[in-house]
């Protein structure tokens, strides 16, 4: 207790060396008293790091990003700001982000998602930023202090920093662009709808005045050479077109041109499967569905069986052939 | 091709395992289809819609041995190959098998477990054997792990790497039944036990499956197909790692056992299409912007299938 009390003594008079009368002891004393003093200062720097760097929490940071939605925003004007952070822990929030600071901008809200993924947590901070006076907007990088859990050191982790223009007129001046542009795009809208409507009006004229009109004689005959215009073809020519092309050539390309028309009829677009066509057929037409089968059978069954397959499409396709003639009455083969 | 034919087709097999589990048709199939092309199948699904159910009646249906392990953290790689122990009555070290050593293995919940265990399990599973000691010994045949893992719980658990993962042939996610076969599972199973239909095939019908699996036949534009689908997955948005050539070799083996299965000589396009995406969902590899944008990784792979024209 002794020995505790002259301690606390010695510690309250650090200089009382001062008034010791012998020289060398006076050295002895100050070294002592210094080598002290530093010792104690020391220790309380170290315990005050460790027990700022123990209140870190541990977590590994995989990724860490900002990212704004527009490059360029006017005065006044808002745009948002991701801010992206990947933990490699399972938490339900992540208290330990601090933004960087905002610049000649302001935050207006923010939301926070985040979702649990197999490895780790993802957030995804999104805020609402409200854009100041002409120049730029900086975001300076967000960072996270926390004692990485894959090193067991403490870490900083920062994002990297945006910066967004801020240029233009601000919102008021650019009211009148706005409504100006706004009333130009009325106006047209209106000119379509009256396009549209005196085209009807000019179609229910005509149509009125054609029944009124009593029958006129025929026009005379003139013979003119016929326009060199493309004919549609109907789907019953395209299939017998087709059908004549691959008994023809047994070639892959005759094969993939029947095989598309029996899917156009069975209502398929083009690069439909097999199961595509007979969803879009329905259980209809079971003609069709054999004549599909067997051009499956024949474009993607075993090589050595292809000739076979080949025959049971055409048989398959005629018999979907007359079918469809005689429901039209209009086959010609 | 009538001669590499089993005396049970593996249609059989499928439809004993639905007279066990109700509904979940996709699920079912894919672990036929799995069992046809030799591979393994990963399983995600919530507790209590019967996964291990379906492991066990797919066992029982072809007449196999069947084990299960459920994966902590505290496993370890010895628990699943085996090891050697001294037996004090003859004075020597013997070998103890451990539960790998079986036809169909349910690998319960294998993300409970820490690397060096699944790394154990993963590489029995590509190697099909196990060195216990100084000796190597081989799986029984056939073989197939069927591994689940549960989307809901997080806690605790380890993320299986990419590369793992790729040694899975197919990731079959399993739904909730609809409301007619949950009234159906409590018609069956309210009062009653789970019956499994047993030995339905042979486990030599399962080898003869596979043979016959791999003589169907795959026309080249099938083949350009399923390389066109797998490249179409590197780049594409959203998408931070695509599928590797291995998934290449998984859904033409898949498709082979897909017509198979339907008792077809040919692959179609349609087997290639529908299989994608149990063949790819576990090996692309989504950036942040997936989460950042809060689009569903499914629909993104649905996105990358559609945008390929099948032949």
């Amino acid at each position: 207790m002794a020995r505790i009390a002259a301690l606390v003594g010695r510690l309250r008079r650090p200089f009382a060396f001062a008034a010791a009368p012998q020289a060398p002891r006076r050295r002895s004393r100050f070294a002592r008293a210094v080598g002290r003093w530093g010792f104690a200062a020391l220790l309380f720097g170290l315990l005050a790091a460790t027990a700022g760097a123990q209140s870190y929490p541990k977590l590994h940071v995989v990724a860490l990003a900002q990212r704004a939605d527009r490059a360029t925003v006017e005065p006044g004007g808002v745009f948002h700001v991701t801010i992206h952070v990947k933990v490699a822990q399972r938490r339900e929030r992540i208290d330990e982000l601090i933004l960087g600071s905002f610049e000649n901008c302001e935050i207006i809200s923010n939301e926070t998602v985040h979702t649990a993924a197999p490895d780790g947590t993802d957030f995804v901070e999104r805020l609402t930023v409200q854009a100041l006076a002409p120049g730029s907007a900086t975001i300076s990088p967000a960072y996270i202090d926390a004692i990485d859990s894959a090193l067991g050191k403490p870490m900083r982790f920062s994002s990297n920093a945006i910066r967004v223009e801020v240029s233009g007129a601000p919102p008021l001046a650019g009211f009148f662009e706005t409504f100006e542009a706004t009333a130009r795009r009325l106006l047209l809208a209106l000119a379509i709808v009256a396009s549209v409507f005196a085209a009807l009006f000019v179609l229910v004229v005509l149509f009125v005045r054609r029944r009124r009109r009593p029958a006129t004689p025929p026009p005379p005959i003139v013979t003119v050479s016929p326009p060199a215009v493309s004919v549609a073809v109907a789907p019953s020519d395209r299939l017998a077109r087709s059908l004549e092309a691959y008994r023809s050539e047994r070639s892959p390309a005759a094969l993939a041109d029947l095989r598309a028309v029996l899917f156009a009829a069975a209502g398929a677009a083009v690069g439909a499967t097999l199961v595509d066509a007979m969803r879009a057929l329905g259980p209809r037409e079971p003609n069709l569905r054999r004549a599909m089968l067997a051009a499956e059978n024949a474009a993607f069954g075993p090589t050595a069986e292809r000739a076979g397959a080949g025959d049971d499409l055409i048989a398959a396709v005629q018999a979907y052939a007359r079918e469809q003639a005689a429901k039209q009455g209009a086959w010609t083969r | 091709m009538d001669t590499l034919r089993a005396a049970v087709r593996p249609r059989e097999v499928a439809q004993a395992i639905a007279q066990t589990i109700v509904g979940q048709t996709e699920t079912v199939d894919a672990l036929v289809l799995a069992l046809i092309a030799g591979g393994h199948v990963l399983l995600e699904g919530a507790p209590g819609v019967a996964k291990t159910l379906a492991c066990r009646a797919l066992a029982a249906a072809i007449g196999g041995s069947f084990k299960r392990i459920q994966f902590t953290p505290d496993l370890l790689p010895s628990d699943i190959v085996g090891t050697r122990i001294f037996d004090g009555r003859t004075s020597e070290f013997v070998t103890v098998r451990g539960p790998i050593f079986a036809n169909i293995v349910l690998a319960d919940e294998i993300n409970r477990a820490p690397a060096k265990v699944q790394s154990a399990l993963l590489e029995g599973m590509q190697e099909r054997r196990a060195t216990i000691g100084l000796e190597t010994h081989p799986f029984p045949a056939p073989f197939a792990v069927l591994a689940t893992m549960n989307p809901l719980d997080g806690d605790g658990t380890y993320a299986l790497p990419l590369a793992q993962l790729d040694r899975f042939l197919a990731k079959v996610v399993v739904g909730y039944p609809t409301r007619d076969e949950e009234r159906e599972i409590l018609n069956r199973y309210g009062t009653h036990d789970v019956e499994l239909r047993e030995a339905v095939a042979s486990l030599d019908d399962v080898t003869d499956w596979q043979r016959g699996a791999r003589a169907v036949f795959l026309d080249d534009r099938v083949r350009d197909y399923i390389v066109d689908l797998v490249r179409a997955t590197r780049g594409a948005r959203y998408i931070d790692h695509g599928a590797s050539p291995r998934a290449a070799l998984a859904l033409a083996t898949l498709a082979r056992a897909r017509a198979y299965l339907d008792d077809r000589r040919f692959v179609t396009p349609d087997d290639v299409r529908d299989l994608a995406p149990a063949v790819l969902r576990h090996r692309l590899a989504f950036d942040y912007r997936l989460v950042a944008d809060d689009v569903p990784a499914e629909r993104v792979l649905g996105d990358v299938i559609a945008s390929v024209p099948a032949p």
